[in-house]
């Protein structure tokens, strides 16, 4: 406990979401140390942050962001103004390649877990690509509408929304898709182990979040009237 | 520069969102003093700024009402975000709460500095607005749209308007991101002994503080995206149809200017909090240290914290009674609205409790945090009137609500800050603020702050309108114009009082009275450091609660949070 002062500085999680090996050091939980049986009471235990943490305290806000906006769909769906666009056939695709890649990651984390290196760098690597070809039906699906002549204008609210939306939703995914790459090079380096797997927890968190909200998305916009 | 400029010390950062604070004060004050002297002498020539801001003044060189709104929004948007949310939490919250819990820096060292520098861009973002074609937007802080949607409705409403919104949403990402840094701080940075109920309350201010940020912030930065989006990229969400502006009808858009306003508030009433809450706690801790006593009902002071922070998340409609929504609604509102008067009667409460039958010294921290519960009960009365609809159909429009909200969250959470100020100027600087003129501008700024806001009430009643550049057209008005000169001028006297306060501020740091370590005898965890505070914090394990002040019994007048007793050991903590 003596050395804690230094070994401190290297321990301590100094960047947010996905990207540093310290972040290697998480233990998990909420991020207390585990040394009870520690009989030196004259010096404080370290505790150590926790990246886990981190991700739901970036969730909470991100849900409020995208509650506001559904609100304010949910009360212009009312207005008389609103004209149900139809969907576009991309989207299914999308919705499909997300959930998708949300089921890769988690075999790729599991990998991890039980020491399959090698699994976990192919999982991973699938997943990411899964990931860009999610962007890119995005795109299609915007392709799509704007061929039909639908595009972001006041008079089809409809539409607006799922122009916001989606770009809203592919911004915060950006996220979590430079969260994967940043795992995928640690795959591909080895630097991730069953133990030193924070930012692998984290970032797979951050996916599922981001599918699931997609999915939320996709229900408003097409499925519930 | 890297050493102060980009630091990852939180108590540099604490310093450096001080600095903006106080300059962002500054700015904002000396909007208000020409506001005021536009309100009072309309017809009064100003050559000087004529021609340093020859767009403002029309051709004899009399300021434009246009430019008179330009300046309360910036005086208000200023004020409100720059000052209230930045002081109390981001300014003493960095500085002092990884000190007060025994941490020995933020969680997230790096995310602290990310706020403050993007903190700074949407100042500087903000204040370019002036500089721009048109000028600075002339909605007010709260930015109702249609006027605030529609670029061609006034000059300043073009690239101003857009200025100001990517401002704010910057802002508000800054301090989603800080809120983050705290709340992770406060859950897994606390010292071992330093349990939840032995913070101090300082402390619970920020906590509840950040949460309430992390909750409403976002919903800001989602209302102001969708109305940039309204302006740049052609949408109608806030935008009504059949307007008709430059001779143009609009087409059929139905968009819902209301829409705007519940966001808006959804936001805007949590915000007031985020003002008052760290004040709140501030005040409960400097109260118990110079009245030598435990705080009165510490857990209630906790609850009632926690319940301010909920309730302001549900009395948003009450900015709304007079934008036609339904009168059952405005019931409901009214009613949570009055319930919040619950906590913060507990808390008044306990603040008295604290000081009866204290050994009480009257230093300065002391005296604004006495001043600050006058200010926040005489503006808290004024709340129970409007907070009723049928009242606040009358007065909403008008100068009570400006007194108001001057009074509760402007006026009570800087003295507040004051209080913090010269409370802990010795733990940072090692000197002492000069008691003397701390004393002098304390009285002055105390009674000016009354003889300022008390008359707006008055006008109020009497049906004086808000945001009016002038009021010499109207002829009921004319009687209230000599009131309005004793403001203006009682305005003045207390602007240049707060010059007592910037010279004692700054000579202080150089020339102050040099103090032992913990001057104030207080119990925390930051005066266990040296004064200033090395860039380490040193850390201890705490035994006991943040207020343990004459203890039966006990053969001293305090102890520190440090202090073991022989038989009080951490397991039946």
């Amino acid at each position: 406990m003596t050395s804690v002062d230094i070994k401190e500085k290297s321990n301590d999680v100094t960047t947010g979401g996905g990207g540093n090996n310290n972040l290697d050091n998480f233990r998990g939980g909420g991020g207390g140390g585990d040394d009870s049986n520690d009989k030196n009471k004259t010096q404080p235990k370290e505790k150590k942050s926790s990246p886990m943490l981190f991700l739901l305290f970036a969730i909470i806000p991100i849900v409020m962001f995208f509650g506001a906006i559904i609100f304010v769909y949910i009360v212009r769906e009312m207005g008389k103004a609103w004209k149900p666009i139809s969907m576009p056939s991309a989207v299914v695709s999308s919705t499909l390649v997300l959930i998708i890649s949300s089921f890769t990651l988690e075999i790729a984390r599991s990998a991890l877990k039980n020491k399959l290196l090698e699994k976990f760098k192919r999982w991973v690597m699938i997943s990411t690509v899964l990931g860009i070809a999610f962007f890119t039906s995005q795109l299609v699906a915007w392709k799509q509408l704007m061929a039909k002549g639908v595009y972001m204008e006041a008079t089809n609210p409809h539409a607006t929304f799922f122009y916001i939306l989606t770009g809203v939703h592919a911004l915060h995914l950006l996220g979590g898709l430079l969260g994967l790459s940043y795992i995928l090079l640690g795959a591909i380096y080895y630097r991730f182990t069953a133990e030193k797997r924070a930012a692998v927890d984290v970032a797979t968190g951050y996916w599922h979040f981001m599918d699931v909200l997609w999915i939320v998305l996709f229900v408003l916009l097409f499925v519930w009237k | 520069m890297r050493k102060y400029l980009f630091s990852q010390d939180h108590k540099i950062i604490g310093l450096q969102y001080y600095l903006l604070a106080l300059l962002a004060v500054f700015v904002s004050i000396t909007f208000s003093v020409i506001m005021r002297l536009r309100l009072t002498w309309p017809s009064d020539v100003w050559f000087i700024m004529s021609k340093l801001l020859p767009t403002a003044f029309n051709q004899t060189g009399q300021m434009t009402p246009e430019f008179y709104l330009s300046l309360m929004t910036m005086h208000g948007t200023i004020m409100v975000f720059f000052v209230l949310t930045l002081a109390p939490q981001a300014a003493f919250g960095n500085y002092f709460l990884p000190l007060q819990i025994g941490a020995k820096e933020m969680a997230y060292p790096k995310l602290g500095l990310i706020s403050f520098w993007l903190t700074f861009l949407s100042f500087c973002v903000l204040l370019s607005a002036f500089f721009v074609t048109g000028g600075a937007p002339l909605t007010g802080w709260t930015a109702y749209p249609p006027l605030s949607s529609i670029v061609s409705s006034q000059p300043g409403q073009a690239r101003g308007m857009d200025l100001w919104l990517v401002s704010l949403s910057i802002f508000s990402l800054a301090t989603i991101l800080n809120s983050i840094n705290f709340l992770i701080t406060v859950i897994t940075k606390r010292t071992t002994g330093m349990s939840l109920m032995r913070l101090p309350l300082t402390c619970w201010g920020w906590l509840a503080t950040a949460m309430v940020s992390l909750l409403a912030f976002p919903v800001l930065l989602a209302a102001g995206l969708l109305l940039l989006f309204d302006r740049t990229l052609g949408t109608a969400f806030f935008l009504p149809s059949g307007l008709l502006i430059d001779g143009k009808v609009i087409s059929l858009t139905d968009g819902l200017p209301l829409l705007w306003q519940h966001l808006f508030w959804f936001f805007g009433h949590p915000e007031v909090y985020i003002a008052i809450l760290p004040a709140m706690g501030f005040v409960s801790h400097f109260l118990a240290t110079f009245s030598r006593k435990p705080v009165f009902g510490y857990r209630s002071m906790v609850f009632a914290t926690l319940a301010i922070a909920l309730l302001g998340f549900l009395v948003w409609g009450h900015h709304m009674f007079i934008a036609g929504i339904s009168p059952y609604l405005s019931m409901t509102f009214s009613l949570l609205t009055l319930t919040i008067a619950v906590p913060s009667a507990i808390k008044t409460l306990n603040w008295f409790g604290t000081i009866w039958g204290g050994k009480i010294q009257l230093t300065t921290p002391m005296l604004y945090s006495l001043g600050f519960i006058s200010l926040f009960i005489t503006g808290g009365l004024g709340g129970i009137f409007l907070g009723q609809s049928s009242l606040d159909i009358y007065l909403h429009d008008t100068y009570f609500v400006v007194g108001h909200f001057h009074l509760i969250m402007g006026s009570s959470a800087i003295f507040a800050i004051f209080a913090a100020t010269a409370f802990w100027f010795p733990q940072i600087v090692g000197r002492q603020m000069n008691e003397d003129l701390g004393k002098v501008h304390f009285f002055i700024t105390f009674l000016g702050v009354y003889a300022i806001f008390l008359p707006m009430h008055f006008l109020g009643i009497a049906g004086n309108p808000r945001r009016y550049a002038e009021i010499s057209e109207f002829l009921y008005l004319n009687e209230l114009q000599p009131l309005h000169k004793f403001i203006t001028i009682a305005m003045l006297v207390t602007v240049n009082v707060q010059l007592l306060f910037l010279i004692n501020l700054i000579t202080s740091i150089f020339a102050g009275k040099k103090v032992k370590e913990n001057p104030w005898k207080a119990t925390t965890l930051e005066w266990t450091s040296s004064s200033p505070p090395s860039k380490d914090n040193a850390t201890t394990i705490v035994y006991r609660g943040a207020y343990d002040f004459s203890l039966p019994g006990a053969n001293k007048d305090y102890f520190m949070q440090t202090e073991d007793l022989p038989n009080n050991s951490l397991d039946n903590s």
